[in-house]
């Protein structure tokens, strides 16, 4: 898609690919939507001029081009929510100048919004909402009908046996368009606006606020409490009426209007009936606010405003709706949330900073990849050399003095996005700074998260520049350098078992033998499990495992790719060898043994594993929680391996399933196609007939593929579960029966590492709710397991 | 339901740029089909010490690796300072088209660009020393990449 720039009105003529200009229909069309969606940007001209003048073309053009203004319009309004007011001005000068315009713009809106609410577009419904509510401020609607829409909406509260999440949204599309519209509402209908707040305060103080703990980014009430969000917004409407709806910070373009447009004729919304609940809805999961910053941060400059000033609010949402428009270019990006307007009034690069860093953070997941995050805030410290920099280093620092109450989900994408953010400044930290943490145990989270910094720093470089950028205080915390631990080299013991073989095998091997005369060599190795072995050496030995994957593995130690040459070479040997599920776990323990100085190692040669189908998803699950690994239970590389095993299940499962969708839309075409010719040739019959057959046994097929991978990702979820709640319940059974308190480093990390479970895959989860209530997270379980679950499940209802 | 408005949503850092492979077989229109649906990157001004453990850290960041071929010198066969990674679906590599692409691997602003698919023969420099090409011609000294240009050493 290429992307046409046009600077102003009268660059219309330059696109490339335009030979003259021309009045043809679809190139006005096009220029209608470039006026229209440029609206409001830089310009020589006021934006009140400019609004006149487009108002004047678009009205020009009605009688030709209605329908595509209007479905314009209804565009800008859902997708480009950071200039409603603009919009909704525009519209409201085209409704002074055209009733019926307006008229039908409205109903266009109407019907917008049930689509949008259909179609569980739930944030676009809240930009329409908005949209509509602004539409009173420019005189196109009539406030005691919009008072009425909002009446509806709250009567949603009223409902029985709904998720509340329902009642919350449509509580939350109320209270989130008054900073826009409440000052007018109240003016023209404060009698009914008191009731219907009054409402909103009861069904507040009602709801259950269980998902609250899950969703927090730290567990500290200080120095910010992390508000759940209708609570916040709810103190923010307070806030405002309490000044009497005096709102500054929103940029209302129609005040300059305003002796035009209060001529105008309004219009009455049709009532709305909110569309019921039915199964398939999927409304917002609820969230947290994310604070950082307060008034006392920006040294300088103008004052941030108050968490509970509906200014605050306004401008994050308006920065959200800036990234959401933009994120896919991130010079674009950063360039228009600098020129946010209004921006001198307030410190905007703390606001750009804690939205981001909000963003980063949200549970259950980021709205846009991680890594856009990374390469936005390196734009905008490019654009903002001076100044934004310091503030980013501010927040860091901030963000590091309170790691002892940051949820581990968090802190891992703080490591993530702190270290592939140093990498692109050449490291430059001021590590000193932070010498604090090393007078204390290496568990606890500052030592810890810098030592997990350091570790990702040294994946992006090399083991030396690691060792050259901190001070010598740090070499505690400094990784290992990544070098192979092979137990058959020049050291050995004489007397160590398969010592010999080991050479035998490493010749071999150099000799290009295949892989039965592999097999053939490893035949002479002994099985120390000898007296279980009745099935003539072909059974689980672990000796030959460690022999052939050692010596393997050693030589093939050079890179990634000689490694992966290696696995693939002889994939034969290694799954005969790993035939069982014990056979499958050591060879993940001798992987783990050979490699573990080499974590980045570890993860990519368990990924091949996985792939090649050497080890399965349960295996890796089995061997994250043995004894074995209870040493690196806290590392950060351990858990990113069982989410991305995790994944590797789920998209397995995706695949089948599309695969098994798709054979079923061609049986249906075959059908279609089946009836059209039906009374054609016999022989034509016969062959749709064949190709029916076979389609139908290729469903067959699928079905039992699909119904076969979904049973090995369940099981693979109760592995873990499991896994997770024996750990904790020995942990929480030993603190209470010796009178210690359970609230270690290691509880924290492994009830959290819970947590991320079913936040990072909480889609998958939800499918499996029954088994996993009926077989685990019973009333049985020490109620501080069963509180992870039933956050868990009060996300979505 | 609406439209989309293209005008203003543009994805630019997507596009395929205006490099074509000489060595390509087939037309242009069959190469542009084949960058249009790629999910392998070409990765350029790389240096000749960067490894393919830090190539697949950083491009893991956009998704999960499929593959990476370390460039070589036709000659030397060491790495001569670009490499191909390949995705398993083509919105990884489309991430990283945004996201990577300009940023820095090594303390070196990396280039990316669709590349129509690993071929045995590609992972070879294409310039007369041996390396790339770009490092035939260049005057400048970059250590990185082995001092001066091949024909400034030369000569």
């Amino acid at each position: 898609m290429s992307r046409r720039r046009h600077s102003d009105e009268s660059d219309a003529g330059s696109q490339p690919h335009k030979r003259r200009r021309t009045s043809e229909p679809i190139e006005i069309e096009d220029r209608l939507e470039s006026l229209i969606c440029r609206v409001g940007e830089k310009s020589t001209s006021s934006l009140e001029s400019n609004l006149e003048g487009l108002a004047g073309v678009l009205e020009a053009d009605l009688p030709n081009y209605k329908s595509k203004i209007l479905r314009i319009s209804c565009a800008v309004a859902r997708l480009l929510p950071e200039k409603l007011t603009v919009y909704t001005t525009l519209v409201g000068l085209l409704n002074a100048r055209n009733y019926n315009f307006g008229g039908e713009f409205v109903e266009a809106m109407i019907r917008q919004l049930k689509e949008t609410l259909k179609s569980n577009l739930y944030s676009e419904a809240v930009y329409l909402v908005r949209f509509l509510s602004d539409l009173v401020n420019c005189h196109v609607i009539a406030a005691p009908s919009m008072v009425a829409m909002f009446e509806n909406f709250v009567s949603v509260t009223q409902e029985e046996d709904i998720p509340q999440v329902r009642s919350d949204w449509y509580v939350y599309v109320v209270l989130s368009s008054l900073p826009w519209v409440g000052k007018e509402l109240y003016e023209k209908k404060d009698v009914e606006m008191d009731r219907l707040l009054n409402q909103i305060e009861g069904y507040l103080k009602r709801r259950q606020k269980t998902h609250v703990p899950m969703l927090q980014v730290w567990t500290a009430e200080k120095p910010h409490p992390q508000e759940e969000y209708l609570d916040c917004l709810w103190a923010q409407v307070q806030k405002l009426k309490k000044d009497r709806w005096q709102e500054r910070h929103i940029l209302r373009p129609y005040i300059a209007f305003d002796s035009v447009l209060c001529e105008a004729l309004q219009h009455n919304l049709p009532p709305f009936t909110p569309p019921a609940h039915s199964d398939d809805a999927v409304y917002p999961m609820p969230h947290v606010v994310f604070r950082m910053f307060d008034y006392t941060d920006a040294p300088e400059g103008p004052v941030m405003p108050g968490s509970h000033s509906v200014e605050r609010f306004v401008i994050e949402e308006n920065l959200r709706c800036i990234i959401k428009s933009h994120w896919r270019e991130r010079k674009t990006c950063a360039a228009q949330l600098l020129s946010y307007p209004g921006k001198n009034k307030i410190p905007l690069n703390y606001h750009i900073v804690e939205v981001i860093f909000g963003e980063l953070f949200q549970l259950p997941s980021p709205p846009h990849i991680d890594v856009m995050y990374t390469a936005l805030l390196i734009e905008l410290c490019k654009l903002q050399p001076g100044s934004l920099p310091q503030v980013l280093a501010q927040a860091t620092e901030m963000m590091y003095m309170r790691l002892d109450t940051m949820n581990t989900t968090c802190i891992d994408r703080l490591i993530n996005w702190f270290s592939h953010h140093l990498s692109n400044f050449q490291f430059r930290w001021s590590w000193d700074d932070w010498a604090d943490c090393l007078t204390q145990d290496i568990e606890k989270p500052k030592p810890k998260f810098v030592k997990e910094v350091l570790d990702k720093c040294m994946r992006l470089s090399y083991h030396q520049r690691i060792v050259d950028i901190v001070p010598p205080s740090f070499s505690a915390l400094i990784p290992a350098d990544p070098v192979c631990s092979y137990k058959y080299g020049e050291e050995a013991d004489s007397s160590l078992p398969g010592l010999a073989m080991a050479t035998t095998v490493g010749n071999a091997i150099k000799n290009r033998a295949s892989n039965e005369e592999i097999l053939i060599v490893l035949k002479d190795v002994p099985n120390p499990n000898q007296d279980d072995d009745d099935d003539g050496g072909d059974g689980f030995n672990p000796l030959k495992i460690e022999v052939f994957l050692q010596t393997l593995l050693h030589l093939a130690a050079k890179s990634f790719s000689h490694s992966f040459s290696a696995l693939a070479k002889f994939h034969e040997v290694l799954k005969t060898l790993t035939d069982s599920d014990e056979g499958k776990l050591h060879i993940l323990r001798v992987l783990y043994e050979f490699w573990r100085n080499h974590p980045q190692m570890i993860s990519v040669l368990v990924d091949k594993l996985i792939r090649t189908q050497i080890v399965d998803c349960a295996a890796v699950a089995n061997w994250i929680f043995s004894p074995e690994m209870a040493h690196d239970f806290t590392r950060f590389y351990v858990w990113e391996i069982l989410h991305s095993t995790i994944r590797k299940m789920n998209k397995h499962v995706q695949k089948i399933q599309n695969e098994l969708d798709e054979a079923k839309v061609k049986l249906e075409k075959q059908h279609n196609k089946k009836q059209r010719d039906s009374g054609d040739e016999e022989d034509m019959e016969k062959n749709s007939e064949d190709e029916e057959g076979q389609l139908e046994e290729q469903i067959e097929r699928l079905q039992e593929k699909v119904e076969s991978a979904q049973s090995e990702q369940k099981n693979l979820f109760l592995v873990i579960f499991q896994r997770f709640i024996m750990l904790l319940t020995e942990h929480l059974v030993r603190c209470e029966t010796s009178g210690v308190d359970l609230n270690t480093t290691w509880y924290k990390n492994g009830i959290e590492r819970l947590q991320q479970i079913f936040l990072m895959h909480h889609v998958i989860i939800q499918q499996y709710m029954g088994t996993l209530e009926n077989l685990l997270f019973t009333a049985e379980l020490d109620h501080h397991i069963l509180a992870v679950y039933q956050q868990f499940c009060a996300l979505q209802l | 339901m609406s439209i989309k408005l293209n005008a203003l949503f543009s994805d630019s850092y997507v596009d395929i740029s205006q490099y074509r492979d000489q060595h390509f077989k087939g037309n242009r229109y069959e190469q542009e089909k084949l960058l249009k649906q790629s999910c392998s990157l070409y990765v350029g001004n790389l240096s000749f010490y960067t490894t393919e453990e830090q190539v697949h850290e950083l491009f893991s960041k956009s998704g999960d690796v499929k593959r990476i071929v370390i460039g070589l010198d036709k000659v030397k066969k060491t790495a001569c300072g670009f490499c191909f990674v390949e995705y398993y679906t083509r919105a990884d590599a489309e991430h990283a088209m945004r996201f990577i692409n300009g940023t820095r691997l090594d303390d070196r602003i990396i280039r990316t660009d669709w590349d129509a698919g690993f071929k045995e023969g590609r992972q070879f420099g294409r310039g007369k020393s041996g390396g790339q090409v770009r490092d035939e011609y260049r005057q400048d000294y970059d250590p990185a990449r082995g001092g001066y240009g091949k024909l400034l050493q030369k000569s």
